[in-house]
């Protein structure tokens, strides 16, 4: 099951991102494409050691939709294929995100239930 | 092919110096070609015999969240799934096109995004692409699609300064749907 602001997020793509995650939505943000990107927390965490972040994990990241001809903002299919965005500022201040705003870091897909997520269906 | 012939190709540089290698261990992988499309096949037509959804009203459905369906928590009322979706969620057929795909570092070789354009004919391809950061663009797989089931097809988004618009096909299985013609090295990586 999920609720309305609850999905999983994993990859095909990506060796990182193998792993499904939870992510709740925090809010929906202006910029990047016409229609928006979703700003969501991520459970578990991304190392930040990678990115050069010490101790310091990543556990929110921008969601952006990865082909025109569909949408995350709503998200009306599942899987939907999105852009996976590290955050390079805090953004509860912002309305308007730029790419100077983040690093475009895997390719994923977002899933309904968890069980979807790990066998990447 | 060794590890030295591989290395070669990048000292000698350039599309013109990349050296085919890697094709049997790969090719290897799509040795059970028909396993999973016929799994799937059976699994498909199990969900439509226990009364799954008509082709009809997924399509309403789709329709129904384009024109503007509950946005409240970022996710419309009744999202298609497109496992469930048949037809209406991708393509079918035998294939036979050509499909390329960038990968290294942290992308995997087979993984599920290929493009139909050549890399070496796109002038930026990592911009054209949207590749993210984690993808070294090192490597490009050639291949030819054998099974068209279930793939999607698109154009990379536009994002910021990024103009986006290479064609972008999604393919569910690869390992079973492509048969590997060739797998390059890329000096200077895209």
């Amino acid at each position: 099951m999920y609720t309305l602001q609850q999905f999983f997020l994993s990859s095909t793509d990506s060796y990182e991102f193998e792993v499904p995650r939870e992510c709740h939505l925090i809010k929906k943000m202006s910029g990047l494409t016409p229609e928006g990107c979703l700003y969501v927390e991520i459970d578990p965490p991304i190392i930040g050691q990678n990115y050069g972040l010490g101790d310091k994990d990543i556990d929110k990241v921008i969601l952006v939709k990865r082909l025109e001809n569909i949408s995350i903002n709503p998200i009306n299919e599942w899987p939907a294929y999105v852009h996976i965005a590290r955050p390079l500022q805090n953004f509860n201040e912002h309305k308007v995100i730029t790419s100077d705003d983040i690093q475009m870091i895997a390719w994923g897909e977002l899933y309904p239930t968890y069980d979807r997520a790990l066998a990447k269906k | 092919m060794t590890g030295a012939g591989a290395g070669l190709s990048y000292a000698q540089g350039g599309w013109k110096g990349l050296v085919t290698f890697g094709i049997g261990l790969l090719g290897a992988m799509s040795s059970s070609k028909l396993a999973g499309p016929i799994r799937r096949g059976l699994a498909k037509m199990r969900e439509g015999l226990s009364g799954g959804s008509s082709h009809e009203t997924l399509l309403d459905s789709v329709a129904s969240n384009q024109m503007g369906g509950d946005v409240s928590g970022g996710i419309a009322n009744d999202p298609v799934d497109r496992m469930d979706a048949g037809p209406a969620g991708g393509s079918r057929g035998g294939g036979g096109e050509t499909v390329y795909r960038a990968y290294g570092d942290k992308a995997k070789p087979l993984g599920n995004y290929w493009t139909t354009t050549d890399p070496s004919t796109v002038t930026n391809f990592r911009s054209a692409a949207g590749l993210p950061d984690g993808n070294a663009g090192r490597f490009i797989i050639e291949g030819k699609i054998t099974n068209a089931t279930g793939i999607i097809r698109g154009t990379a988004t536009a994002i910021g300064t990024n103009p986006g618009g290479l064609p972008q096909i999604i393919i569910p299985n690869p390992s079973t749907q492509i048969e590997i013609i060739s797998v390059k090295g890329v000096n200077p990586e895209f």
